[in-house]
């Protein structure tokens, strides 16, 4: 990867993190869910970058990728779970 | 010293070693017998029957296997034989450590099994009080699942393995002795927790909260006891870790996926369901310690806690660790039943495989809930979880099916691996057809809680388990101790075990209106139920000490074992096998003299050294690795493990008296000084383990072991903190008033630190790509950038925590706070470790340590830290901004 793209990745992430947190201070007038909302999707994009890039998934074999996604199946079958089990929930 | 004086202490390890280990037991069951019955009536009488078995066993020793110390003063034999066990990272090493410690675990728990029993025997019983009973039920199970079951397959993975691959070794030694020695120490841990204020956990092996927490379960003892389990379950993840990389990066060339022999498929699968399920365990374990410890909330009712999730948590992990205990067998049954039938294949070898892998993943993920049936879960969530109960036997039907067609027309050979094989089918399927009754929500609604469920995880934990794995012991151990065991004994051990087994178990299906968790009882319609379980319990008991003649016997007595006894065509049988062996016996018997990286001395070394000192001359060249078992041995794992066993048990007790502070810091210390022992020890890479691309890695081609390892590390750190932020969604919801964000935590601090963290990530990429293009210079500044700038978000974040404390907010105060303490606490504990890991690397690096060819870990590393930033970016936006 060059020096470009590298330094682009880093920008990218410390934007996507200040926007975060303008969207907290001026999408909540606006409404919890879209400012949540927005606050979650630039946080996966800052993981999806992370994991891409810095931990070079974009380079590496499928199946050391299916190795690094496959707790989060693990995870979501929890979640789920769990959540509709609360009571009167 | 002369050759006739030479050390003998390698002459009979196994013998020697399993009869102190067995000498060892009985001192604690012993005095965990006294803890539990002293001043009772019956007290006298277990001391008497503990001191009969103390007599026989000791009988066995003197008849059979007379002192091993023979030569040289015995301060020296018992030093080597000490330091030949500590030192060692051999897998066959840490397999017979794995057998022996599992065994003694065992002993442990079936004199607690007894007690329990015999407290059963008869209605208004008072061997044991209420309590007393309660820590031995919760300790029986904790100890048979976790600190028998597993470690016991673990112990026969560890030997057989890497010998069916053709692998020298795990990919880690270090590691793999360490997972063992946290295992070895957390069982101790957890034992040291009778002996301390508050007794050892007494709510149950499944821990429900509120029981465990310190309102109801007070003392230093128990919180110990929790300690062990997450000490346990590191070392777990780090073997599991371990296997998967070996497995998928050192087979040997022609070691195919499709001619991995089937135990280590079964091996495969066991380590990635622990992979799924403990990390959750984990999670569940440090928030529990985090309540009785730091105050946070999670679990505790009174505080306003959710009690419900740990339920869940536990039982998350807790239904495929059913499954984990059960595989490793169904493995050794896919070896032994068609050698043993005549059959040069398992029948529906595929069919198996993939039923295998749909049980790990998805269905034993799904099917917890039926854990919950009788809770208040929503009626549609039991009908879901009701029917994946249901489908999960399926594939088990066609695993038993398939071991069924395979026996079916074949010249079956009843010899003892073979009887205790067919004695696991014939109790898994009563088991198991019992289960699916468990699966059932009506029919849970009456089942749920009696006795019924107790025959029926017994049958499937006691019966499955551990007659399969006794049929791999038989199978195995003339691999392992190249004598032959007695046959007729084993046969006996089989039969007895077989009827005591069921006269134990089944009377309890009987028992299925009588609850499992009363300590006594006044239903007359329940005294001959169990009082023939009681009975059972006994001779089945008694049964297993046939076992342990047997080996002690045939270890010391036993015909030479042929290289090959059961004509089995697996690779551990093979005789070119036997080179390597030498070559690893080599190190062995020179340890006693050898420090880590020092050459052998010739003079030190008996016959048996010399000549194969010859012997590796002269296949020099021949194996590229030959060297490493020069290297192959280190006692950093030892000293590590002790260091940290001391301190937790330390920590809980340091208010108790002198003994906490001084445990603490003597084991603080100790786990220092094996720290940076360690890290000296890779700095002047003393310890080699050299990789060899000339293997079969596929799925995995081109990647390196260590970037494996690191992968499938982070695989079980998803896991964990996929857990904790699920856990805290939970409380979330469950909790009627969350503090709106932005007034707990300064979203300016929080947006700043995250930048900081992100920078760090940067920079470590900077770092790496200096190294890649050979400039150490750029790398080590750039390494210190990081440091920096990770030591900032350590100092940032402890700015906010100074300021909420001394606001009087703490973990405590809230279920908010509680979550974000433990949450970020938890994080900076790995934003700690990475920055301590970085100080390595730094110094590695002003060594010279890394080159533009060779910088694994200086990538490794960048890939965990990127992680850890990835981490708190959803911890970012849970707390601060949502």
């Amino acid at each position: 990867m060059n020096k470009f793209s590298l330094i682009a990745i880093w920008i990218y992430t410390v934007i996507a993190t200040i926007l975060e947190a303008l969207s907290f201070y001026y999408l909540r007038q606006f409404g919890y869910l879209l400012a949540n909302s927005v606050i979650m999707a630039l946080g996966l994009s800052q993981v999806f970058v992370i994991a891409a890039y810095y931990m070079h998934l974009k380079y590496e074999s499928k199946a050391l990728v299916i190795v690094a996604l496959s707790p989060i199946m693990v995870v979501a079958a929890l979640i789920t779970g769990i959540l509709f089990s609360i009571p009167h929930h | 010293m002369s050759e006739e004086s030479a050390p003998l202490v390698a002459e009979r390890p196994l013998s020697s070693s399993l009869f102190y280990v067995l000498l060892g037991a009985l001192v604690i069951t012993t005095a965990i017998t006294a803890a539990l019955t002293l001043g009772k009536p019956s007290f006298e009488i277990y001391i008497s029957e503990i001191a009969i078995i103390w007599a026989l066993l000791l009988l066995l020793y003197f008849v059979f296997n007379r002192p091993f110390i023979v030569s040289a003063s015995k301060t020296q034999k018992v030093g080597s034989w000490l330091k030949r066990w500590i030192v060692t990272t051999n897998h066959k090493d840490i397999g017979v450590l794995y057998i022996v410690t599992s065994l003694f675990f065992a002993l442990v728990g079936g004199v607690l099994a007894e007690l329990i029993r015999t407290q059963l025997m008869t209605p208004n019983n008072d061997v044991l009080t209420g309590v007393y009973y309660n820590e031995a039920v919760s300790l029986h199970g904790l100890i048979m699942i976790l600190w028998f079951l597993s470690p016991f397959a673990f112990g026969f993975a560890n030997y057989i393995v890497p010998l069916q691959i053709g692998a020298r070794d795990l990919a880690f030694p270090r590691l793999n002795a360490m997972s063992y020695w946290l295992y070895a120490f957390s069982g101790v841990m957890l034992i040291s927790a009778f002996f301390l204020p508050g007794g050892n956990i007494n709510g149950g092996w499944t821990l429900y909260s509120p029981l465990t927490a310190n309102q109801f379960m007070p003392g230093a003892g128990p919180t110990v006891g929790f300690l062990a389990l997450i000490m346990l379950i590191a070392s777990i993840t780090a073997s599991s870790v371990n296997f998967l990389t070996t497995i998928f990066s050192m087979r040997a060339p022609g070691v195919t996926l499709s001619k991995i022999p089937m135990f280590t498929w079964f091996i495969v699968f066991t380590v990635v369901q622990m992979m799924f399920a403990f990390p959750t365990l984990l999670a569940a374990g440090f928030m529990l310690a985090a309540d009785r410890v730091a105050g946070t909330t999670y679990f505790s009712s009174i505080l306003g806690g959710a009690p419900m999730l740990w339920d869940n948590m536990f039982w998350f992990f807790g239904h495929p660790e059913v499954y984990i205990v059960l595989l490793p067998s169904f493995g050794a049954l896919a070896e032994i039943i068609p050698l043993f039938s005549g059959k040069k294949e398992l029948y529906g070898k595929n069919a198996i495989l993939l039923s295998t892998f749909a049980v790990v993943v998805p269905l034993s993920f799904l099917v917890w809930g039926h854990h919950e049936f009788t809770t208040v879960l929503p009626l549609t969530e039991k009908e879901v979880f009701m029917v994946a109960t249901i489908a999960i036997s399926l594939p088990f039907d066609i695993i038993v099916i398939d071991f069924i067609r395979t026996m079916a027309g074949g010249r079956i050979r009843l010899k003892a691996p073979m009887l205790f094989a067919l004695g696991a089918l014939f109790v898994f399927i009563i088991g198991g057809i019992a289960g699916v009754f468990l699966a059932s929500v009506p029919l849970d609604q009456e089942f749920r809680g009696t006795y019924f469920v107790v025959a029926h995880f017994h049958y499937v934990m006691v019966g499955a388990s551990v007659f399969g794995l006794f049929a791999a012991l038989y199978y195995w151990f003339p691999r392992m101790a190249r004598k032959m065991y007695n046959e007729t004994l084993a046969r006996i051990h089989f039969i007895t075990s077989l009827i005591f087994f069921n006269v134990l178990y089944f009377p309890m299906f009987l028992l299925y209106e009588m609850p499992r968790r009363i300590f006594t009882y006044e239903v007359p319609a329940w005294t001959l139920p169990n009082t023939v379980s009681t009975i059972g319990a006994y001779l089945f008991g008694a049964a297993q000490f046939i076992l342990v003649a047997n080996l002690i016997y045939s270890l010391a007595r036993g015909k030479p074992a042929p290289l090959n006894p059961w004509g089995a065509e697996t690779r551990e049988w093979q005789p070119e096998e036997e080179e390597e062996e030498e070559e690893e016996e080599f190190v062995f018997e020179s340890v006693g003299t050898l420090g880590v990286g020092q050459a052998p001395v010739v003079g030190s070394a008996g016959p048996k050294t010399r000549a194969l000192k010859t012997k590796q001359a002269q296949v020099v060249g021949g194996y590229e690795t030959n060297l490493i078992t020069l290297h192959h041995i280190s006692d950093k794992p030892f000293i590590i493990s002790l260091g940290l066993t001391l301190t937790l048990i330390g920590f809980p007790i340091l208010s108790w008296n002198a003994l906490g502070p001084s445990l603490f810091g003597l084991g603080l210390a100790v786990t220092i000084w094996g720290l940076l022992g360690l890290a000296s020890e890779s700095l002047h890479e003393k310890f080699k383990m050299p990789e060899s691309l000339k293997t079969e890695r596929w799925p995995f081609i081109g990647i390196r072991r260590l970037k494996l390892g690191i992968w499938l590390l982070l695989f079980t750190e998803v896991a964990l903190f996929g857990s904790v932020l699920t856990a805290d969604t939970y409380v979330r919801v469950f909790t009627p008033s969350w503090p709106l964000p932005g007034t707990l935590h300064s979203v300016t601090i929080g947006t700043i630190n995250t930048i900081i963290l992100m920078t760090s990530s940067f920079t470590g990429f900077l770092a790496l790509n200096s190294i890649r293009k050979g400039d150490q210079r750029g790398m080590l500044t750039w390494l210190a950038v990081t440091f920096a700038l990770g030591a900032s978000f350590i100092g940032v974040k402890g700015f906010e925590w100074y300021d909420l404390l001394s606001r009087g907010l703490g973990p405590a105060t809230s279920n908010a706070l509680s979550a974000y303490f433990f949450t970020t606490g938890l994080h900076l504990a790995h934003v700690s470790g990475g920055l301590g890991s970085l100080i390595y690397l730094i110094k590695k690096g002003l060594n010279g340590g890394f080159t533009k060819q060779k910088h694994e870990a200086v990538e490794a590393w960048g890939i965990y830290w990127s992680f850890v930033d990835a981490v708190w970016v959803f911890i970012f936006i849970f707390f601060y901004l949502t």
